[in-house]
């Protein structure tokens, strides 16, 4: 096997097509000129090119086409341009497959700022406000519960020591003595 | 273009594809119906050769068409209006196959084996006697030869040897790289040629060894 058949076979190719370079075209065809065999090849190739044409054009040629144009546009008509939503998913889907890797980037950066703002600008925990039954916490130091009445009209009643709780009702305020 | 089906380039007919793709994204639809006309039949042929059915044909050169209306007003004309046509088209033949299941993957990084393997001595069956009058039996063998690629081989060949894309029109239309066209087509025609060596058998053989 010449080296030079080597180069040229992968030439041959391109060659028929014109897409070779002309300094390539004039080697090869001087190689093809005294080598029987990629001269061959090269034949071959044109012929085998030559036939597929033929017989794909051929067997399509017998196809009746002539109600195609009509069809196409009888179905643009009914075919409206796609809905913004669908252009929407259309182009999402297309932004995805085009940057997923940057995309995905973006949403975890963007996740971890989100998280650090939380955490650096929430205000601090506070207890909530005082209600009904933390009345109970402004009892003086020691103080227990010594009556409780649930009868009084006016509401329960505490009695610690010197002090005294109503506990009216949820809408009126507790009263301390 | 002429509906001879042959690669007869773009432009020989006034008004030529970029006025008509103008007055179509205007509104024009006798504008839209002549590019349809023009273009109808190479994209049925495109579509029969790799999908093998008249019928699934039809309906994906319909099916183009009606997706080439659609998307007209996005349509730039950084590449050609038939290489665009060409790529919606090839993309709906390629779904359909893989539809079907009949998609075998390319291999790109075949090895120079293959190269190697085309260093035999040629068959000269196409070139010989019969190629002048290229009969039914022969029509049929390249029918078979041609089912037996894979889709992205077929659909490569098909553009390249019945459309006569160049190989810049080629990368576009199939989405890949200049130097992807030319691995891709390379093997193509040598897994054709293998597999009309196949079916031509000793008649093939006969003219090759006569010649040498």
């Amino acid at each position: 096997m010449k080296r030079r058949c080597e180069e040229s076979v992968p030439l041959l190719g391109p060659w028929i097509d014109g897409e070779l370079a002309a300094e390539d075209v004039a080697w090869l065809a001087e190689h093809a000129g005294c080598c029987e065999a990629c001269s061959a090849r090269k034949a071959l190739l044109e012929a085998q090119r030559d036939a597929v044409r033929e017989a794909v054009v051929a067997r399509a040629a017998s196809a009746d086409l002539s109600g195609l144009a009509d069809a196409v546009m009888a179905r643009v008509r009914e075919d409206r341009a796609p809905a913004p939503v669908v252009r929407l998913r259309v182009w999402g889907t297309e932004t995805w497959r085009a940057h997923r890797t940057r995309i995905s980037a973006a949403a975890g950066l963007a996740m971890a700022a989100s998280l650090a703002a939380v955490a650096l600008f929430s205000p601090p925990r506070t207890d909530p406000p005082a209600t009904g039954p933390l009345l109970a916490d402004a009892r003086p130091p020691n103080a227990t519960v010594e009556v409780i009445d649930f009868e009084s009209p006016q509401g329960a009643v505490f009695q610690a020591g010197q002090t005294t709780v109503i506990w009216v009702d949820d809408g009126a305020p507790a009263v301390l003595r | 273009m002429t509906e001879s089906g042959k690669p007869a380039r773009r432009g020989a007919d006034p008004p030529d594809d970029r006025s008509l793709v103008r007055a179509a994204q205007g509104g024009d639809a006798q504008a839209f119906r002549a590019l349809v006309e023009r273009y109808q039949r190479r994209v049925y042929q495109l579509a029969l050769g790799m999908l093998k059915d008249a019928d699934e044909a039809m309906d994906i050169t319909q099916e183009t068409f009606v997706r080439v209306h659609r998307y007209l007003p996005s349509f730039k004309g950084d590449s050609s209006f038939f290489t665009w046509t060409y790529r919606i088209a090839t993309n709906l033949c390629l779904d359909a196959a893989r539809k079907r299941g009949r998609t075998e993957r390319v291999e790109l990084d075949e090895s120079d084996a293959e190269i190697e393997a085309q260093m035999d001595p040629p068959s000269a069956a196409l070139a010989g006697p019969h190629r002048a009058a290229l009969n039914a039996e022969l029509k049929s063998k390249i029918d078979e030869a041609l089912d037996t690629l894979s889709e992205n081989h077929r659909a490569i060949l098909l553009l390249r040897e019945v459309e006569g894309l160049s190989y810049e029109e080629l990368a576009q239309t199939l989405g890949i790289r200049k130097g992807t066209v030319m691995s891709r087509l390379f093997h193509a025609r040598l897994k054709m040629q293998r597999k009309l060596r196949e079916y031509l058998g000793d008649e093939a053989k006969d003219e090759s060894e006569g010649e040498e």
